[in-house]
C-alpha cells in the first residue's frame, strides 16, 4: 500500500489544490504585513461658543489618528494620539508629525483624526474627517490633513439638567475607551483630558450629583493592573497632573 | 460535533465568499448599552441591587472584569464591546423568517438553549450560573469576581437583541469586513449603516420606547407574531442588499422579502434642499452640477411601519431612495445595467438600463434610526430586567409568630431550593439550611426556620442572603442547566427605625435609617451630635427616594421614628 504522502510515486502529477484555501488566508494576512509611512500636517483651529461666538479657553482636544481593521472591522488602535488645551484667542494647535511606519493591521481611513472635544458646560464634540469611499476603503496616501485645520469648532451649551450631562458625558467615557481599556497605558498621553474629567467628576460631587465615571477614578481603582500591563505607576501619574 | 462542523464550515465559507457582515460598531453597543442600564431595573429601582446585598448603582461600587477593577456601567459596556471580539460575530445574524443564522442563530449562541455551545463562555445561561456563584460562593473575592463576570455577560447577551434592531443582521444581507489588508480588499463592502450609526452615536435617539417585557426569552428576538426585535426589524426595513427594487418601472419589495413594500407615497427633493435641512453644505464635488435644484434629485419612497409590540403603525417617510447617487453621495450620473438585487437568476427580465438606483444613504438611516434605536435600547432593558425578574421574601409567618415564611413576590411560579447563607468573620459565606418548596406568586410557604450560627461568628450579625435556585417560569433547572436564581438580602435586626425628612420632603419621600442602638427614645431626633458620626447607622437604600444622599447630618433634616408598620415593609 503506497504511502499517501509519497511525492516520489511515479506517474502521478503533484497536486496543490489544497494550497489555495491556505493562500487566501495567509495572502491577505501578509499584505497586513506590509509597512505603511505615514505621517501628518500640522492642525490649527479656533472654538468659540456656539451663540456668542466667543472664543472659549481651556478646551481640551484629543486628536487620535486611528487604526481600523480586524475581522470586525473597528478600531484596532492609535497611530497617534495628541492633546492640545485651547488658549484665550480659543485656539488649538497639533504639531505635525511623522514621517512614521506603521506594520500590521488596520489601516487610517477617515479618522485620521478624530478629535474629541472637552469643555465643562458644553456638549462633547467629536469630529472626524470626511467618510468619503475613498477614506473608507483605506486608500492610500501619506500625509494626512485634518478637515478641521483652520476651521472655527463651534462649542454648543449643554441644555439640560446635571444628570443628563452625567448621562451625555458617558458617551465621551466610551469614546476614551481606547485610553484604559485591553490594558492600554495611552491614558499617559492626555493628562489635560484626565485632569479635566477629574475637575467634572469634582463639580457633580460638590453637587451631590452620582453616577459620572470619569477615568482618573477607574485609574485609581486599578494601579497594579496597568503596572502589570508594564504602563507607569496610575497613582503616581494623577498625583503629578491632577493638582 | 455536528454543531462545530457546521460552525467549521461556515467560518470556510464566510471567509472564500465574502459573506460576514458585523453590527453596529461596538462604541455604538458600549451607548446602546449604557442607555439600557441606565433603562432598566438595576438603576431605575435601587431595591433590585439591594436585594444582592449590592450599593445603587450610582454608587459606582467596583467589581473585577475583563479590564480591571470596573463599574457595573462600565461592565456591561466592555461585554457589549468584547461580544464581537474575533470569530464570535458570525453567529450575530438570525433571519425570523426561515430561522436561520450564519453559524448559530443569534438567540441559540446568546442563550445557548439547545445545549452547551464550545468556547461560548458569555450566554444567558452562563450569565444565570456566575450570578448563582456571585451569590452562593464562600469566598468574598470569588463573589465579586463572579458579580464581574455577571455584568460583563450581560453585556454581551444584550449586544445581541442590539444586533437584532440591524435590519442587516436579520435579513441575512451580508457584507465583508475584513481590514486586514491596508487597501480595501475587492470582496469587502463595510456597511454604511453601522459607519453612520458610530459616528453619530452620540445623538442617536436613544429614548421613547418603553422597555419591553415578554415571558420567554426567545420573545426578545421572535415571538411569532411580530413582537420580537428580529422580526420587527427584518419585515420593517429594507437594506443595502435587500432593497426595494424596480419591476415595470414601479417600484416594489425585493423579491428575497416580501416586506417591507413601498406603500405607494414617495416624496422628490433636491439634494442641496435636503443637506440643508441638515445644516450641511453641498460637497465641494458636487458644486457645479447640483446647484440647481432640478439637477440633482432624490426620490425617498416610504413604507409602513407596523410595530406588532404596541399594535400601532406609522409611516417611515424615508424608507428607501431613488437617486442618481449612491450610498455615499458621491457617484452620480451614471448609466447602468440594473440587476434586480435579490434575483437569483439573471433573467433579463429583472434586468434594467437605468441611470438612477435604489440606495440607502444617511437620510435613509436617520429615519430608521428613529425607529430602532429606541427599540435596541428598549428590548436590552427588557432582557436585564428579565434576568433580574424574581422576588421573593423572607416574612414573618402569619399562622406562627415563632416561624417565617418564604414569600414569592413574582408573577412566576417558584420551584426549586431556597438557601439561606450568612457571611462570618472568618471573611466567608456559610449555607445555613436550605429547603426545597414550590411557592405560587404572591403566595408563601410558611413554617420555617433556621438556626443563627455562632461558629463561626457572624461578621453582622442579622444579616443572611436568601437564594433561589430552580425553576421559574420558562427556566428551568435540570442536570446541565442551572434554572432560574433569585435573591434577596435580608436583616433581622431589632434596632430603632427612624425616617429622615430632608428640606422639601413630603409623603413617603424620606430616607429610612436603621441604627442597632436598641434605645427605646429617638435621641437622633432630637439633631444630637450622633449625626456627626454616621459609622454606625446604615442607610436602607430601599426606600431612598430622593435626597443628596449625603451620610453626614445636614442642618434642617427632620428626624423621628418611622412610622408605624413601616419595618414590615423592609
Amino acid at each position: 500500500m503506497a504511502n499517501r504522502l509519497d511525492v516520489n510515486q511515479p506517474g502521478k502529477k503533484r497536486r496543490y489544490w489544497y494550497l489555495i484555501p491556505l493562500l487566501l488566508i495567509v495572502w491577505p494576512a501578509s499584505c497586513a504585513m506590509l509597512p505603511l509611512k505615514y505621517s501628518a500636517e500640522p492642525i490649527e483651529a479656533w472654538v468659540v461658543d456656539k451663540e456668542t461666538n466667543q472664543p472659549i479657553e481651556g478646551t481640551v482636544v484629543v486628536a487620535r489618528w486611528i487604526l481600523e481593521g480586524g475581522l470586525h472591522v473597528d478600531q484596532v488602535g492609535s497611530l497617534e494620539i495628541l492633546e492640545a488645551i485651547s488658549d484665550k484667542q480659543g485656539r488649538i494647535y497639533f504639531s505635525g508629525w511623522g514621517p512614521k511606519w506603521h506594520w500590521g493591521a488596520g489601516r487610517l481611513t477617515y479618522k485620521d483624526p478624530e478629535l474629541l472635544v472637552f469643555k465643562s458646560g458644553y456638549r462633547v464634540e467629536a469630529l472626524v474627517n470626511e467618510a468619503s469611499p475613498e477614506a473608507l476603503g483605506g486608500k492610500y496616501w501619506e500625509i494626512r490633513k485634518s478637515d478641521w485645520n483652520g476651521k472655527i469648532v463651534k462649542m454648543e451649551k449643554f441644555k439640560g439638567d446635571q444628570k443628563d450631562y452625567v448621562t451625555h458625558l458617558g458617551g465621551l467615557d466610551t469614546s476614551l475607551g481606547f485610553a484604559s481599556r485591553g490594558g492600554s497605558c495611552a491614558w499617559e498621553k492626555i493628562p489635560q483630558m484626565i485632569g479635566a474629567l477629574y475637575g467634572q467628576r469634582k463639580q457633580f460631587d460638590a453637587a451631590g450629583i452620582r453616577g459620572f465615571s470619569s477615568i482618573d477614578d477607574h485609574l485609581n481603582s486599578n494601579e497594579n493592573y496597568y503596572l502589570s500591563k508594564g504602563c507607569h505607576s496610575p497613582k503616581a501619574f494623577l498625583r503629578e497632573h491632577l493638582q | 460535533m455536528k454543531n462545530i462542523k457546521n460552525l467549521s464550515a461556515s467560518t470556510l465559507v464566510l471567509l472564500l465568499l465574502g459573506q460576514v457582515a458585523f453590527a453596529y460598531e461596538v462604541q455604538t453597543h458600549e451607548t446602546l448599552s449604557e442607555a439600557a442600564l441606565n433603562g432598566s431595573v438595576l438603576k431605575t429601582d435601587s431595591s433590585v441591587l439591594a436585594r444582592l446585598g449590592l450599593e445603587p448603582l450610582d454608587r459606582q461600587q467596583k467589581f473585577p472584569g475583563s479590564d480591571g477593577q470596573q463599574e457595573i456601567v462600565n461592565l456591561f459596556k466592555i461585554g457589549a464591546n468584547l461580544e464581537d471580539t474575533s470569530i464570535r460575530a458570525i453567529n450575530h445574524f438570525y433571519d425570523p423568517i426561515t430561522d436561520n443564522g450564519v453559524a448559530f442563530t443569534s438567540p441559540t449562541w446568546t442563550l445557548e438553549d439547545k445545549g452547551s455551545i464550545p468556547r461560548q463562555n458569555y450566554s444567558f445561561r452562563d450569565t444565570r450560573d456566575y450570578f448563582y456563584k456571585a451569590l452562593t460562593q464562600p469566598s468574598k473575592t470569588d463573589r465579586e469576581q463572579y458579580f464581574g463576570l455577571t455584568f460583563e455577560a450581560l453585556g454581551h447577551v444584550i449586544h445581541h437583541v442590539q444586533d437584532m434592531a440591524q435590519p442587516q443582521h436579520t435579513r441575512l444581507d451580508n457584507h465583508l469586513n475584513l481590514g486586514w489588508t491596508q487597501q480595501e480588499l475587492p470582496i469587502e463592502n463595510r456597511s454604511r449603516y453601522e459607519e453612520y450609526s458610530n459616528d453619530v452615536r452620540s445623538n442617536l435617539p436613544i429614548t421613547g420606547y418603553s422597555p419591553v417585557k415578554f415571558s420567554r426569552l426567545r420573545d426578545f428576538w421572535k415571538t411569532g407574531t411580530g413582537a420580537g426585535m428580529g422580526e420587527f426589524s427584518n419585515r420593517n426595513f429594507v437594506t443595502d442588499g435587500t432593497n426595494f427594487t424596480l419591476r415595470n418601472g414601479q417600484a416594489v419589495a425585493g423579491t428575497r422579502y416580501a416586506l417591507p413594500a413601498p406603500n405607494g407615497t414617495s416624496e422628490e427633493k433636491a439634494l442641496v434642499d435636503i443637506l440643508a435641512e441638515k445644516g450641511q453644505p453641498l460637497p465641494s464635488t458636487l458644486q457645479t452640477r447640483c446647484a440647481a435644484r432640478s439637477a440633482c434629485l432624490l426620490t425617498f419612497y416610504a413604507s409602513t411601519v407596523r410595530d406588532v409590540y404596541t399594535q400601532s403603525t406609522s409611516v417611515n417617510p424615508r424608507a428607501s431612495t431613488l437617486s442618481i447617487f449612491d450610498q455615499d453621495l458621491k457617484m452620480y450620473g451614471r448609466t447602468i445595467v440594473y440587476l434586480d438585487p435579490d434575483s437569483l437568476n439573471f433573467d433579463s427580465a429583472n434586468t434594467y438600463t437605468i441611470d438612477r438606483l435604489f440606495v440607502l444613504n444617511r437620510f435613509n438611516f436617520d429615519e430608521a434610526h428613529k425607529f430602532l434605536i429606541p427599540r435596541a435600547v428598549a428590548y436590552s432593558t427588557g432582557l436585564i430586567n428579565y434576568f433580574f425578574r424574581g422576588k421573593m421574601d423572607w416574612v414573618a409567618d402569619s399562622a406562627n409568630s415563632a416561624m417565617h415564611a418564604i414569600k414569592n413576590l413574582g408573577e412566576e411560579r417558584m420551584n426549586g431550593t431556597f438557601e439561606i447563607y450568612y457571611d462570618a468573620v472568618d471573611g466567608k459565606r456559610y449555607l445555613i439550611k436550605s429547603w426545597l418548596l414550590d411557592i405560587n406568586p404572591g403566595m408563601e410557604v410558611g413554617g420555617l426556620n433556621f438556626e443563627r450560627s455562632a461558629n463561626p461568628a457572624p461578621k453582622n450579625p442579622g444579616e443572611y442572603m436568601l437564594v433561589f435556585n430552580g425553576d421559574m417560569g420558562e427556566e428551568k433547572k435540570d442536570s446541565d442547566l442551572r434554572g432560574a436564581v433569585v435573591a434577596k438580602f435580608i436583616e433581622q435586626k431589632t434596632g430603632m427605625l427612624i425616617s429622615v425628612c430632608r428640606p422639601g420632603c413630603s409623603g413617603t419621600t424620606f430616607d429610612i435609617y436603621r441604627s442597632d442602638d436598641l434605645s427605646a427614645t429617638c435621641a437622633i431626633c432630637q439633631h444630637d451630635q450622633r449625626w456627626q458620626s454616621t459609622q454606625s447607622w446604615k442607610t436602607d437604600t430601599y426606600k431612598r427616594q430622593r435626597g443628596t444622599e449625603r451620610d453626614e447630618y445636614q442642618p434642617g433634616w427632620r428626624a423621628e421614628l418611622a412610622p408605624t408598620g413601616y419595618a414590615n415593609d423592609i
